[in-house]
């Protein structure tokens, strides 16, 4: 009973402070939504006011028009799950190995992968492009795939080794008695990394879905292969933005990315936080 | 299956790059390759290796190599010059300001970022805490707006003349006059500082619940039985058991934050004067902005920063070294 | 200048394009080819037309091209003009009706992305074949484009004869649009009336504040006083300046009247902004801000132009293209004035410059369709064209080769010629290089430039948000480019090249107010030669 009412106290004060906290930190996201709705002197100068006067879809009819939505769209979808499914393949398979298995060239490999961590590369995308240049992917969605899940991905070998690594041994022990080949031992590990899945999944699917630098520059000779990010951008005139189209945009663009979080939710509730419900 | 993933660090550690290092007495964690295993390491990490090399070391590498060049970004490598571009950069004023800059920027950022996420990682996962799902949606949220947008809004929101936050504080009469945030020399750079702050929050905040893994429960609830309270739970029980993982935490944050750029593109322009120049958008302005491109120049820039950088984590790897010695002391 | 619609209608004939004289009408035309095993095409078009007034039904047999000629080809064009891009996908339409074997693909790119992206499309060997570039100093980007390998010249065989009388007389310039006698590209938007330098005004603010909209402030004083009433009577500001590189919005019209738009001074042969009347200037556009009558914040330039335009700004200075840009603002009862910048007190001293040479569309040297390219850009520079009547009846901006008076209709853009017409704001500043030619080849300046790019507008705005002086700052800006311009000048020489700060050095230019007359280059002193 003295328990219970504690806990209350604390949510209390708590939700409370959440609440107010909470409306501050999504202020500046409702008043993209609604800015979608405003006309464009209106959004200028209507200041912290959210609601709009007259509400006006035709941003949205705009925004889906201009931007090549419809087209791009597809191609979003196909490059975000695209590259997060090969970083998530490659990531996790390599920092499977590097948290179970000794070999030589494993300390440098290691150290490689922390240092650039620590880089910042500017302008990297030069290099890039001659590359895939030279594999004579330009202009192909394989190269926009390649680029997306080449560029990243030294955090989440870190993730997923470190993961392995923390794994009990007689997890592994037993698999061996029951004679699972390595890769079937894998198959068996890795739905034990379900957080570490998710962060990628996340992380990796919102910065390709907003990545716009990659899917412009290798789609240079076929516009119709560019993704939502890149049609963004067309609201930037040569002498003025078109600031509530661009708002809309916005709006239909991150919606998907709010999905993926809810649905993956689930498993940083289980897998980040669920220790402390056990 | 799932009391292993739940029982263990999970993905508190892996932030750690140095784990390797680290072996318990009795049990080998890591074995040596062998036999049939021999094909199956070096096919898990053909994938990444490939990837990792083409993409990231090898466009590090040209960057390096540009660096050497007078070079626009167009036509062939010609003019090889040595070491000119560095000894232009060594002198450019703006270079050193923006060098200035993006040190105090990421101080500053990760100094309030980390404690700020930190608590609101501890409070979001309080098992006694109503609504959860809906408050880490909340506090995440930020994270999906493109930075284009989100340079926008607080342009607008920051506005000294009809800008949201100006009107709070002189309704209520906090200030007499509306304070331009982006303008004024002194605040401009904490003003990119706080937004920065508000963008990224979610992913410190995702962090810090890995981190808390680490906690095991049974000790909150032993100290639970002493009748020990919140607060000091918080000192006694949390914060020395995540402080290993914090120090990685921190590196991470620190070096992030040195990454701005999106940011000072949309909302400042590196104004007033060069007050919000920081590295990054000196080093894209030269390179791809302002014509004739110095992309030489501006390589020979990212690789002087880059290098001190490296630096700067070298010396903090001997922190990192004693982060783990400690976690090997509590046993986890 | 004038073309009869008939020769649109024409299929053109590649080598007799050249021919084609505009008076002269050729009614019919049958060529014969010898046809091989070829596949023959030919096409029986049927047309009234117009003979000396009366209409006529002809039928011919046109025989059009050889099958390789007619082979479909796909022109890539791009540029960073992304509000016009319904417009250009009604050009490529109307192109192609004329020239059914042609495709245009015109792309737009957002301004930043174009810059960053159009390099790595040379680089990958897939640049469109016809693009659009601003150089950093307009009279070196020929020069620049040259070195980099970007340029082809146009196919001048297929270009009618009367195709330079398209444009005022001296559009064309060797070396900066025009190399061995073939043309590169060509003034796209006027010198005359193009540019910034305007005074647009909300007229309900100046109403509000009980003054007469269409009596705008002529002088300096006059501008402040008009300030003061405003700040006095109403809740607006008086003026919205944006700030960093943007401020040459504002900065233009009020130095150019003072003095010269330039920071680099054509009579001295020095960069000026350490000049006293640069500072002059610059102290009386403190002034409003020291006195809370600008629009506080740093703002850039779509936010000064929209307060203005929502009317929590009276004053904001822009370039011709300001009127379409309001128009594309949703305020509908915007009722916007245009007006000749303010002068000094005592008078008018100076001119904004005129820049020669608008010039932004080129070839790419890695076209191979060089000839339809040149097609196409004689099809759009056409003076009665499909693409110079509706660009300029869009209001869309202004264009040298066709008659502005007869196709603009926009309101906004119509007083902007008005105002350029009546006040001669732009004249021709003398250019380095046409004294000397290898003010091409040199460095001088654009290294000077590079020290810190955009130097004096960033220095300037934030010594004008938080109040400080400016002229220990500008001193020092003077003194670290002329430096730096001395030097390079004096490297060059000695390794050869024929140039001296003579070069850009136009004493004989005494009115800055009138035009550096052509004639005068012959009494410009000339560097001495160093080649003994």
């Amino acid at each position: 009973m003295i328990r219970m009412n504690r806990f209350s106290r604390y949510n209390l004060i708590a939700v409370t402070l959440l609440v107010i906290i909470g409306f501050i930190w999504i202020y500046p996201f409702l008043w993209v939504m609604f800015a979608s709705l405003k006309t464009s002197s209106e959004m200028f100068s209507a200041g912290a006011t959210l609601l709009p006067e007259n509400w006006d879809l035709s941003n949205f009819v705009r925004a889906w028009d201009k931007a090549n939505f419809s087209t791009y769209f597809f191609n979003t979808v196909l490059y975000a799950a695209a590259a997060t499914v090969i970083e998530l393949f490659k990531s996790s398979m390599c920092g499977y190995v590097l948290g179970r298995y000794r070999f030589p060239g494993r300390n440098l490999l290691l150290g490689l992968v922390t240092a650039t961590l620590f880089i910042p590369i500017a302008s990297i995308i030069l290099p890039q492009f001659k590359l895939v240049q030279a594999l004579g992917l330009l202009n192909t969605r394989a190269g926009v795939i390649l680029a997306l899940s080449g560029g990243s991905g030294a955090l989440y070998v870190l993730l997923f080794t470190g993961f392995f690594q923390t794994l009990p041994d007689e997890l592994f022990e037993s698999a061996r008695i029951d004679g699972a080949t390595f890769w079937q031992t894998f198959r068996l590990m890795l739905p034990l990394a379900k957080p570490i899945i998710a962060t990628v999944v996340i992380f990796q699917f919102m910065s390709t879905w907003n990545e716009f630098n990659i899917p412009l520059v290798f789609t240079l000779g076929r516009p119709e292969l560019r993704n939502m990010a890149v049609g963004m951008y067309a609201f930037r005139g040569e002498f003025s933005v078109d600031w509530t189209g661009f708002a809309a945009g916005t709006t239909i663009s991150i919606i998907p990315v709010l999905l993926v979080f809810f649905v993956f939710q689930g498993y940083f509730v289980r897998g980040l936080a669920g220790a402390v419900k056990q | 299956m799932a009391r292993f993933s739940t029982s263990q660090t999970a993905a508190a550690v892996p932030l750690n790059g140095r784990i390797k290092k680290r072996r318990t007495k009795s049990i080998p964690l890591i074995q040596q390759v062998a036999g049939a295993d021999r094909f199956w390491v070096m096919l898990f990490l053909l994938p990444f290796i490939i990837l990792y090399t083409s993409f990231t070391l090898w466009p590090l590498l040209a960057t390096i190599i540009y660096s050497f060049f007078d070079w626009d970004g167009n036509g062939p490598l010609e003019l090889f010059i040595r070491l000119e571009n560095y000894i232009t950069i060594a002198r450019d004023p703006l270079f050193w300001l923006s060098f200035r800059n993006t040190l105090v920027f990421a101080l500053i950022n990760t100094a309030i970022k980390l404690p700020l996420s930190l608590m609101a990682a501890i409070l979001l996962t309080r098992k006694w805490l109503w609504g959860q799902r809906l408050f880490r949606t909340v506090y995440f949220a930020p994270l999906v707006i493109p930075v284009a947008m989100a340079g926008l809004i607080f342009q607008l929101l920051l506005h000294p003349a009809n800008g949201a936050i100006n009107d709070l504080l002189t309704s209520t009469g906090l200030v007499q006059r509306p304070i331009d945030f982006l303008g004024n020399e002194r605040l401009a750079l904490l003003s990119l500082v706080i937004v920065s702050v508000w963008q990224i929050f979610g992913q410190y905040m995702i962090y810090w619940m890995a981190a808390l893994q680490n906690v095991p429960e049974a000790l909150y609830e032993a100290a639970e039985l002493d009748g020990a309270g919140e607060w000091k739970k918080l000192v006694h029980i949390t914060l020395p058991i995540i402080r290993p993982v914090a120090i990685i935490i921190l590196f991470l944050a620190f070096v992030n934050a040195l990454k701005v750029f999106g940011l000072v593109v949309t909302m400042t322009g590196g104004g007033p004067g060069f007050q919000t120049y920081v590295v990054p958008y000196f080093i894209y302005t030269q390179a791809l902005v302002d014509f004739p491109f110095r992309y030489g120049y501006a390589s020979a820039a990212a690789v002087l920063f880059g290098v001190t950088i490296l630096l700067a984590v070298t010396v903090q790897g001997y922190f990192v070294r004693r982060a783990e010695a400690d976690r090997k002391d509590y046993g986890v | 200048m004038k073309r009869k619609p008939l020769l649109i209608v024409i299929f053109l004939l590649i080598a007799a394009a050249a021919a084609c004289a505009p008076q002269t009408v050729e009614v019919t035309r049958v060529v014969t080819e010898t046809v091989t095993e070829e596949i023959e095409v030919t096409r029986v078009v049927t047309e009234t037309i117009e003979v000396e007034g009366e209409e006529v039904e002809v039928t011919r047999v046109v025989e059009v091209m050889t099958e390789e000629e007619m082979e479909p080809v796909t022109l890539r064009v791009m540029n960073w003009s992304q509000e016009q891009a319904d417009f250009y996908e009604q050009v490529a339409a109307e192109f192609q009706n004329e020239y059914p074997h042609i495709t245009v693909e015109w792309d737009t790119l957002e301004q930043g992305q174009y810059r960053e992206t159009l390099p790595l499309m040379f680089q990958s060997g897939d640049s469109p074949d016809i693009f659009f570039w601003l150089g950093g100093d307009r009279v070196l980007t020929m020069a620049e484009l040259l070195d980099q390998n970007w340029v082809a010249p146009m196919d001048n065989t297929v270009l009618p004869d009367d195709f330079y009388d398209r444009w005022p007389e001296g559009s064309f310039l060797e070396g900066i649009n025009v190399v061995n006698s073939l043309p590169y590209s060509f003034p796209f938007n006027d010198n005359f009336v193009w540019g910034p330098g305007y005074m647009y005004t909300n007229k309900d603010v100046f109403r509000a504040a009980g003054l007469d909209p269409d009596v705008p402030p002529t002088t300096w004083s006059e501008l402040r006083t008009t300030c003061e009433t405003i700040a006095e009577n109403t809740d607006a500001f008086c003026l919205a300046v944006p700030l960093g590189n943007d401020l040459q919005r504002t900065w233009y019209p009020l130095s150019g009247m003072n003095f010269t738009d330039s920071f680099f001074d054509y009579q001295q042969g020095r960069f000026n902004i350490d000049d006293e009347r640069q500072l002059e200037t610059f102290n009386y556009l403190q002034g409003f801000f020291n006195d809370g009558l600008v629009v506080p914040g740093n703002n850039d330039k779509d936010f000064a132009r929209q307060s203005m335009a929502n009317g929590q700004a009276a004053i904001y200075f822009g370039g011709a293209w300001m009127p379409s840009v309001f128009a594309g603002y949703e305020v509908p009862d915007l009722d916007l004035g245009v007006f000749p910048p303010v002068m000094p007190d005592d008078g008018r001293a100076g001119s904004l410059r005129q820049s020669f040479s608008e010039n932004k569309f080129y070839i790419s040297a890695q076209s191979t369709h060089r000839t339809e390219a040149t097609l196409f850009l004689e099809w759009m520079t056409r003076p009665d064209g499909f693409f110079a009547t509706e660009y300029l009846a869009q209001g869309f901006g202004t264009l040298p080769f066709s008659d502005m008076g007869q196709y603009v209709t926009d309101e906004g853009l119509l007083q902007v010629i008005d105002v350029a017409n009546e006040n001669n704001l732009r004249v021709a500043y003398p250019e380095p290089v046409v004294a000397c030619a290898d003010v091409a080849q040199s460095k001088a300046v654009s290294n000077a430039n590079s020290l810190t790019r955009n130097w004096e507008f960033i220095a300037m705005s934030e010594a004008l948000l938080n109040g400080e002086d400016f002229s220990g700052t500008a001193a020092e800006i003077a003194e670290a480019k002329n430096g730096e311009f001395l030097t390079t000048l004096e490297e060059e020489a000695a390794a050869g090249l024929m140039i001296g700060v003579e070069c850009f050095a136009f004493p004989e230019w005494e009115d800055i107010t009138q035009a550096y007359d052509s004639a005068l280059y012959e009494t410009h002193q000339m560097p001495a030669s160093d080649d003994s």
